[in-house]
Formats: C-alpha cells, sequence, structure tokens
C-alpha cells in the first residue's frame, strides 16, 4: 500500500505568548514542532505499513518535521521548497499536493490532521481530495486499510460509527486519536546526517502552473480576544450566565 | 568559533525531552518513594537506543559520541536522577571500560546487548576498604588453567541488583600492586559463585540499585580479560576521566531543573502584595544560579566536544565533575530555599532533587580526588610531577 | 469536478458575472442563525439570500429568519455547491463539504469565521480565523469570484423571527449522489484516555466546598456533560474522591485546558500556580475572599451544590 501523509510545521505552542493589551504575538523560545494532528496521521500511517512517503512545504521548518518523519520511520521525504508554494493559500497547496499525489503515481490513500493549530489550512485535506475527485473522510480515528478499503470510527451527531471509504481516498485523522512513536536515535542521527534523507522540489518539478497557484484569499493581519478580566463576580441569572458560556467554550 | 550544536544532536536533544517529560517524569515520583527499577520505561528506553548512546553503531549503539551522552545524561537528569543514574552506571563507566580497552572479540560479544538494553553493565571498583584509595583493593584473581578465579568483595556498586555483566578490576599480581598487578574482567552476574547484598538504603537515587557484590571463586575464562593483562588500572582510570564529562552533564540537568523550577514559583508565589520575583533578595539568588548553570553548560559541551575530536581532556573532566557537582548541590539548594517550606515537601520534587544531587560530590572520584587530578595535569603543564 | 466540466454540466459559461447572491446551507435548524448573517450582509449589498434547507419544515423558518429563496435538498451542502454563490456560508460542522466546495468554484474559504464583513467596493469576504485554539486570530479577505465561510453558530446572534417576512420555496429536481463515506454501524470505541490529566483539554476540579459526596457526584455529572476530565485539589484528594493522579496543584499535576471549572476550590498559591496556563477558568466558591475567584474569568459565590444542580438543569 502507498501512503502520502501532508505534514506541517509550526511554532511550538508552548513557546509562544499572546499579550492582548499589547496586541502583540511573543516568541519566547523559537522551537518548530509537528502540527499536532499530522504526527498523529503519521502514526496511524506508520501502523498501517507499505510504502510511506511524506511531503511537506515551506523552509528549515518544513525539513525538520520531514527528517523526524523519516527517523520515525517514513520511507521517503519530500520538501516543496518554492516562492510561489510559500505563498499559496489552501487553494494552490491542494493544487500542489495533487501534483505530488500525480508525480509519486499509485498512491492509495492520503493522510493528513483534521486540524491545523497556526492557519486556517485544515481545509486543504478536502480541497486535495476534491482535486483528485477521490472521497474525504475528516476526524478519523482506528484507521484500518484492507479490500481496497480504508475502515474508521468516526463520530456523527454524537454517536462513534464505523465507516468506510473506498480506495483510493483522503482521510483526515483525528487529533489525539493515537499515541505517536518517538523516533529512535540511531534513525535520528542518521537521517539527521544524511543530506540525502529529504528530497526538494519546486513548483517547476512538478508542472504547477501559475493559475493553480494563485492566492485566493490576502492575508490582513491579525487581531487579538478582549483581554482577560479575572475576577468578574456574576450576578442575576447565574445559572443561565454559566450555560450560556459553556456552551460556547 | 561556532558554538551551535549540530542538527542531529538539537535532534536527539528534541526526541530526549519528549520522552523524559512524557515517560519519566510521571513515573519519578514513584520510582524515588518504592526504589524498585521501573522495567516498562526501560524497555522503552532500550528501543529508543538509550543505552548506547555513544558507542559506535558497529556494536549496535546510537554513534551520537560524547557530545550525544552528554544531551542524554543532562536530559535524564533534569527529570529522574535515578533512572539518569542507571544508565551513567551501565554506559558511562560500565560498558565505556570494555569499549575503550576491549578486544574487538569481546567488544562483538557483549556490546549489542549493552546497547540494546537487553543486558545492564555494572563498573565494579570500589571495595569496603578502598574507595579514593583505589589501589587498595583487594579481590583476587588466582589464574588456573584457561580461567581465572575471582575471589572478594566489591561495594557500594551501581546497578549491583539489576546487571548482568560487571566490568571488575581484580588483582592477578599482589607483587605488582597498581603498577602492572591488576586487571579488568567482564564478569556475567549468572555464573556461579557470583551474588549481591541486599540494594543499600541510602539518602537519595532510591530508584538506582546499589548493593555489595560477592565473588566466591566465581570462575571467569581468560577471554573475558578487559585489555591487556596487569593494566587494568590504566583502563580505569581512562574509563573514569571520561566519565567525568556526562556526569558533569548529568548535574547541569539537575542545575537547569531547579533553576527552571525556580523561575516558575517567584512568577506565582506573591508575599508583601507582590510576585517575589520583585524581591531583589530573590532576583539575586536567581542571577547566581543561571550564571552557575550558564558557566556549567559552555564547560561540560566544550569538554565533550574535545572528547569528541580527539583532544586532551582530562583536566577539563575533572573540571565538569568538579564544579558540575557543586553548583548543582547550590543550585538545589538555593532553589529549595527560594520555595521555602514548600522546598521540604515530599509532595513536590524539589526535596527529591536535593536528596539526589549530594552523591555527585562523592562518587566516581570524590571532588578531593578531582582536584588531585586537575592540579596535577595542571603542574605536569608547567613541568611539576605530583608524587602521590 | 473543476469548473470546465461544471460549466458543460450546467450548459452555461460560469464567468464572474454569473457568481450572485449570498448562499446558506442549513442541514439542520441548528444553522438557522447563519441565514440572520447572511440577512445582515445582504441588506447593505441588496442581493438575495438563498436557503439550502434540509427538509421542508425548516423552510418557514428559513424564510423568517431572512431567506428570499429556500431550496429543499436531501443533503443542502451538495446542493449548494452545484450552483454560482457569490458568497456561500456553511455550518462549521459542514466544513469539508465547504471545503470541496470551495475548490471545485476556485474560491477562498475562511473556516470557523468570525466577525464576518463584506468590503462593498471590492466585494472581499472579510473575516477572521481563530488559531492556536482561540489564542488570537487571523484575519483574511477572500477575493475570488465566489467567496466561502464556515460559521459557528455558537458565536452568532439568535436571528429575529419575523412570521411575516415573505419568501418563496422553489422546486428542483437535484438528486444527491449517494455518500462516499460509507456508514457500516455503531462503533463499541471510546477514545483512549491515555493522556494524563495534565493534557486534558476540559477539566471539572473539586474540592471540599462541594461539601459531600453528593456534591462530588453532581461535579462529575458536569464533568460527562461537558466532556471533562475529573480533577481536584489537595483537599479533595485528603477526602478520597480523587487519586494522587489526578491533583491539580504544582505538587501534583500542572494543567492547560482549554475549560477549567473549579467547583469549592479555595485556591491557594500551590493550586492557582498549577492553572496558570489554563484559557478559560470558572470558579465557584460560597466564600467570597476565596483567592481562586481572584483568578477566574468568571466567579460566582455561591453554595457550588446549588450553583450545579440548577446549572445542569439549564443545560439539559
Amino acid at each position: 500500500m502507498k501512503i502520502l501523509v501532508v505534514l506541517r510545521a509550526l511554532q511550538d505552542p508552548a513557546g509562544i505568548t499572546v499579550n492582548r493589551k499589547a496586541q502583540k504575538v511573543f516568541v519566547n523560545r523559537p522551537q518548530w514542532v509537528f502540527n499536532p494532528s499530522d504526527r498523529n496521521a503519521l502514526e496511524a500511517a506508520l501502523r498501517l505499513g507499505g510504502d510511506i512517503v511524506v511531503a511537506a512545504v515551506g523552509g528549515a521548518a518544513a525539513e525538520q518535521v520531514l527528517r523526524d518523519a523519516r527517523a520515525m520511520g517514513a520511507g521517503r521525504a519530500l520538501l516543496l521548497r518554492d516562492q510561489a508554494l510559500a505563498d499559496a493559500d489552501a487553494f494552490g497547496l491542494a493544487n500542489a499536493l495533487k501534483a505530488v499525489v500525480h508525480h509519486l503515481g499509485g498512491v492509495d490513500l492520503v493522510l493528513c490532521g483534521s486540524q491545523v493549530l497556526d492557519a486556517d489550512l485544515a481545509q486543504v485535506g478536502p480541497r486535495l481530495a476534491q482535486a483528485l475527485d477521490w472521497p474525504f473522510a475528516a476526524n478519523a480515528h482506528a484507521v484500518q486499510a484492507a479490500d481496497g478499503e480504508v475502515a474508521l470510527i468516526t463520530s456523527r451527531r454524537g454517536e462513534w460509527r464505523q465507516a468506510a471509504l473506498t480506495l483510493p481516498a483522503v482521510v483526515a485523522v483525528a487529533p489525539d486519536s493515537n499515541k505517536p512513536r518517538l523516533p529512535a536515535g540511531q534513525q535520528i542521527i542518521n537521517v539527521y546526517t544524511d543530506p540525502g534523507a529529504v528530497e526538494t522540489l519546486t513548483a517547476a518539478d512538478l508542472g504547477l502552473s501559475e493559475a493553480e497557484l494563485q492566492p485566493l484569499t490576502e492575508p490582513r493581519g491579525q487581531s487579538f480576544p478582549a483581554e482577560r478580566e479575572l475576577g468578574r463576580r456574576l450576578d442575576g441569572d447565574i445559572a443561565g450566565q454559566l450555560a450560556d458560556i459553556l456552551r460556547k467554550a | 568559533m561556532d558554538f551551535t550544536f549540530s542538527p542531529h544532536h538539537i535532534a536527539l536533544r528534541r526526541m530526549l525531552r519528549e520522552f523524559c517529560e512524557e515517560e519519566l517524569r510521571p513515573r519519578a515520583k514513584r520510582l524515588d518513594q518504592t526504589g524498585q527499577p521501573d522495567r516498562e520505561v526501560l524497555r522503552q528506553m532500550g528501543e529508543l537506543g538509550l543505552f548506547g548512546v555513544p558507542f559506535s553503531q558497529k556494536y549496535g549503539g546510537m554513534g551520537a559520541g560524547e557530545t550525544g551522552y552528554c544531551i542524554l545524561m543532562e536530559e535524564l537528569n533534569r527529570v529522574c536522577p535515578s533512572t539518569a543514574t542507571i544508565i551513567g552506571a551501565h554506559i558511562g563507566i560500565g560498558a565505556m571500560s570494555l569499549y575503550l580497552d576491549g578486544s574487538e572479540a569481546l567488544k562483538q560479544k557483549y556490546l549489542p546487548a549493552i546497547c540494546a538494553g537487553r543486558h545492564i553493565a555494572a563498573f565494579g571498583l570500589t571495595e569496603p576498604n578502598a574507595g579514593s584509595d583505589a589501589a587498595g583493593i583487594q579481590l583476587r584473581a588466582v589464574p588456573e588453567g584457561d580461567s581465572y578465579y575471582l575471589d572478594g568483595q566489591k561495594m557500594w556498586i551501581t546497578n549491583g541488583p539489576i546487571a548482568d555483566v560487571v566490568m571488575v578490576l581484580a588483582v592477578t599480581d599482589p607483587a605488582l600492586g597498581a603498577r602492572g598487578g591488576a586487571t579488568v574482567f567482564a564478569v556475567e552476574t549468572k555464573w556461579d559463585g557470583f551474588s549481591v547484598g541486599k540494594p543499600e538504603k541510602k539518602m537519595g537515587l532510591h530508584g538506582s540499585p546499589t548493593s555489595l557484590l560477592n565473588f566466591d571463586g566465581v570462575r571467569v575464562p581468560k577471554e573475558n580479560v578487559v585489555g591487556q593483562l596487569g593494566l587494568g588500572f590504566v583502563t580505569f582510570m581512562k574509563t573514569l576521566d571520561i566519565g567525568r564529562v556526562s556526569l558533569g552533564a548529568a548535574t547541569l540537568g539537575g542545575a537547569q531543573a531547579a533553576l527552571e523550577t525556580a523561575l516558575r514559583w517567584v512568577k506565582v508565589r506573591s508575599q508583601f502584595g507582590r510576585a517575589i520575583a520583585q524581591l531583589q533578595s530573590i532576583q539575586f539568588m536567581l542571577a547566581d544560579m543561571a550564571t552557575d548553570v550558564e558557566a556549567l553548560r559552555s564547560l561540560v559541551y566544550r569538554t565533550a566536544w574535545l572528547v569528541d575530536n580527539g583532544q586532551p581532556f582530562i583536566k577539563e573532566a575533572g573540571m565538569c565533575k568538579l564544579l558540575g557537582s557543586e553548583i548543582a548541590s547550590r543550585c538545589i539548594d538555593r532553589a529549595l530555599q527560594i520555595h521555602g517550606a514548600l522546598g521540604l515537601s515530599r509532595d513536590f520534587h524539589l526535596e527529591r532533587g536535593w536528596r539526589d544531587a549530594r552523591i555527585a560530590e562523592i562518587f566516581e572520584g570524590t571532588n578531593e580526588i578531582q582536584r588531585i587530578v586537575i592540579a596535577s595535569e595542571l603542574l605536569q603543564e608547567v613541568g611539576v610531577r605530583i608524587r602521590p | 469536478m473543476d469548473m470546465d466540466a461544471l460549466s458543460h454540466l450546467m450548459g452555461e459559461d460560469l464567468s464572474a458575472a454569473n457568481y450572485a447572491d449570498i448562499w446558506v446551507a442549513v442541514p439542520s435548524a441548528g444553522a438557522l442563525p447563519l441565514v440572520g448573517e447572511a440577512r445582515r450582509l445582504a441588506d447593505s449589498l441588496g442581493c438575495y439570500v438563498h436557503a439550502v434547507v434540509g427538509s421542508a419544515d425548516t423552510a418557514d423558518q428559513a424564510i423568517a429568519v431572512g431567506a428570499d429563496r429556500v431550496h429543499v435538498a436531501a443533503v443542502p451542502g451538495l446542493f449548494l455547491a452545484a450552483q454560482t454563490p457569490e458568497f456561500a456560508f456553511y455550518p462549521v460542522d459542514r466544513w469539508h463539504q465547504a471545503a470541496r466546495a470551495a475548490q471545485q468554484h476556485k474560491a477562498g474559504l475562511i473556516t470557523d469565521a468570525r466577525s464576518l464583513q463584506i468590503d462593498e467596493s471590492t466585494r472581499a469576504l472579510l473575516g477572521s480565523h481563530p488559531v492556536y485554539g482561540g489564542e488570537y486570530f487571523v484575519d483574511v479577505a477572500v477575493t475570488s469570484p465566489a467567496k466561502f465561510a464556515t460559521l459557528d453558530p455558537r458565536f452568532l446572534p439568535e436571528p429575529y423571527a419575523d412570521p411575516g417576512r415573505s419568501g418563496e420555496v422553489v422546486p428542483n429536481e437535484y438528486v444527491a449522489p449517494p455518500p462516499p463515506l460509507q456508514d457500516r454501524g455503531p462503533a463499541d470505541f471510546a477514545p483512549q484516555a491515555w493522556r494524563p490529566l495534565q493534557k486534558a483539554r476540559r477539566i471539572v476540579a473539586v474540592g471540599r466546598g462541594l461539601k459531600d459526596e453528593a456534591g462530588l457526584a453532581l461535579a462529575r455529572q458536569l464533568a460527562e456533560k461537558l466532556g471533562a476530565e475529573l480533577g481536584g485539589d489537595r483537599s479533595a484528594q485528603d477526602l478520597g474522591w480523587i487519586g494522587e493522579d489526578q491533583v491539580v496543584g504544582v505538587t501534583g499535576q500542572e494543567v492547560a485546558p482549554d475549560l477549567y471549572v473549579a467547583l469549592g476550590i479555595r485556591g491557594d498559591t500551590i493550586h492557582n500556580a498549577a492553572i496558570v496556563r489554563a484559557k478559560h477558568v470558572i470558579a465557584v466558591h460560597a466564600n467570597p475572599a476565596a483567592p481562586i475567584l481572584d483568578v477566574a474569568d468568571e466567579a460566582v459565590v455561591g453554595e457550588p451544590q446549588e450553583v450545579l444542580t440548577q446549572l445542569l438543569t439549564r443545560l439539559a
């Protein structure tokens, strides 16, 4: 079975402080980590076994998670490094990954995480499925593959259900749906001292056109929630207010 | 000069940090309370290759060098000194003597299982009557045919109760004494005549089993001589020299943990209407702690660099151990003071750290011995030989 | 399916000029607030609001809250994808339908969009997307001819229902294709709780202010209702209500949940220092001077058992 796992790197949430008053994000401790549910996707792939290829778009951060993925057991790592790709939004990224799937040939299953912590990119999974005209499932637990199908467990209207998709398919894995393995030390040393452990591809290598990568959205900065007002005493219809707050939490 | 760690060492540290936080930290309190090694966590460590970090991949090791090993010891000791000590005795001095001076055949025989963590190693030097005066050992190895028969005792041996193979220094020629009269043997603990005493009850490192080793006519085949017959002291001194570097790294981990703990507390603890971080007395303590930690960090990793780059390192290694053990005790003590009564609570990890740190000034060569080693190297550089 | 194929299928040229109006997918009544939001935006733009509802029962409500045209389709999200919306809103739980449709229409999409606005001169869709669990937001403008967003009804105002408003139900012959995700029945499944308290996203924490086992039972009910882990302070451990691994405190577990509800916990430094990274703290305690109240986002002075009883009724 040939599986492509899409990985994203982001700044470690534990190293960030958000100052709502100053309306600024401070990075106290710069450190790249896997987007958490992508790590669950990689673990799910490793448990399925077969030919596992990992891909990520970006620069040094993406390269780091790709190397860690190789050290965890992925057989091949593709770094998509290109200014056009760096500027692309979810639409372009989906097209780029479609090109990767075609470039690899014979991909049965694409796995990715169901959430992306630092950007509006969880949508890349279903967009990719649309671009490939493959079925898609989100928030999957207990992913298994057999007989041309991928079986999974997912929650539907508060109930856990067994479900299946015909392969080839795109599946977004639920956060915390498994305990990702740690890479063994020997693998870390070997992968990090082997320059060939990660292959680099550009948009041109993948035959991507400008139209496929054009951004359809523009970033317009950051905004911040209101400052936390600690110690606010509730009065009046307390139960009602609490119920309201908890429903939104 | 490039002071950055190599990418593979950074990646290794990242993996170790996660392992220690996820797997070791939740178990550290229980390990200290029960004194039982946690087989599950040791198994996981074996799978990650943590039992052979500095050794060549040719023998099943990780191939991460002395720098990688120091990173391991720093990260482990930052969270669980008991576990770090098991590893330290296993890799740093036990297996290390075999790695430095063992024959190829002997290395191939024992190192793969040692590196996988299937066999635990220990270092058998100290005896009831021979501590700093290592030359005073009395364990006797009498040759007979193609074997040696070992009789005597070793004491205060870390990993004693759980070891599978012990590197033992025994007297092969009483007339020659330390110079030419002692030999290192690789002894399998399952052999007849070998037994261990009850685990010692210590102030700290409760999760690191230590005991007496009894040798009652243990037959050791002559192939199990490590290094050269009669030159056992040289092997063991070399082992202790290099062992000091990673021990310094371990003490760095302990000091680092104390600093981190103190920094977290001073933010949230308020007295006299403000966070105690605003009090100068606290700020001065923190500044001193941080300065000590930084100095030790530079010393340890520079010395690791010397080792990995084939440069002389004996003096610096002694400094790592001497400075590290004293800095760690000092930092942990300051952190305890900063926490006030909470520092003494057995529910909190500081008092355990305080108890666990004390040994560093004593084992693997007391700090007095370290001072002799450093002075000896120093004076040699100006042409003076110290007469012991 | 790409634009050319869709264009061919619909028998028309899908150029930018053909994208019109605000369309809303309403798979259930829970998504009606999206129609209200669409109405608000449509009024400034002067365009129609189309609601696609899953059953005819919802049609009248959709009109009352602002839809000009209502379409009934078994799978509203798929029906909507086959149209040419200038703006398309889906509820957040149909995010993958929205994303597929957006890719199909070469459209930008903001998921879990907050503070939605439309720029009247450029007709760009402006919104904010929460990142790092809502620590802050990235602001985005969608500039493609078709503009998609998913919205969380919980963060939208209750729409104003005017029974006198008129609108028409537009018949259609659309037949939804069979769902690719084949349901194979109920699963006997519980997600693994292998992560300790310190990784929990929601915690209900108990303290001796809950008074007795009855109070503890109420707290457990709340925890179950919220899908939260149970924790507590040291007094709760002393009372035998929680085990050592559930104690929140610097001598126990440091926690960083999205939601921390402290019931009957007085909140000394040892406890409070361990919840500094909790994103949202709610505390209930009978003593108005309890330190926990000053570190909570919402603080309630009252008997925890009483407050809990009333709260559980309201949450049911």
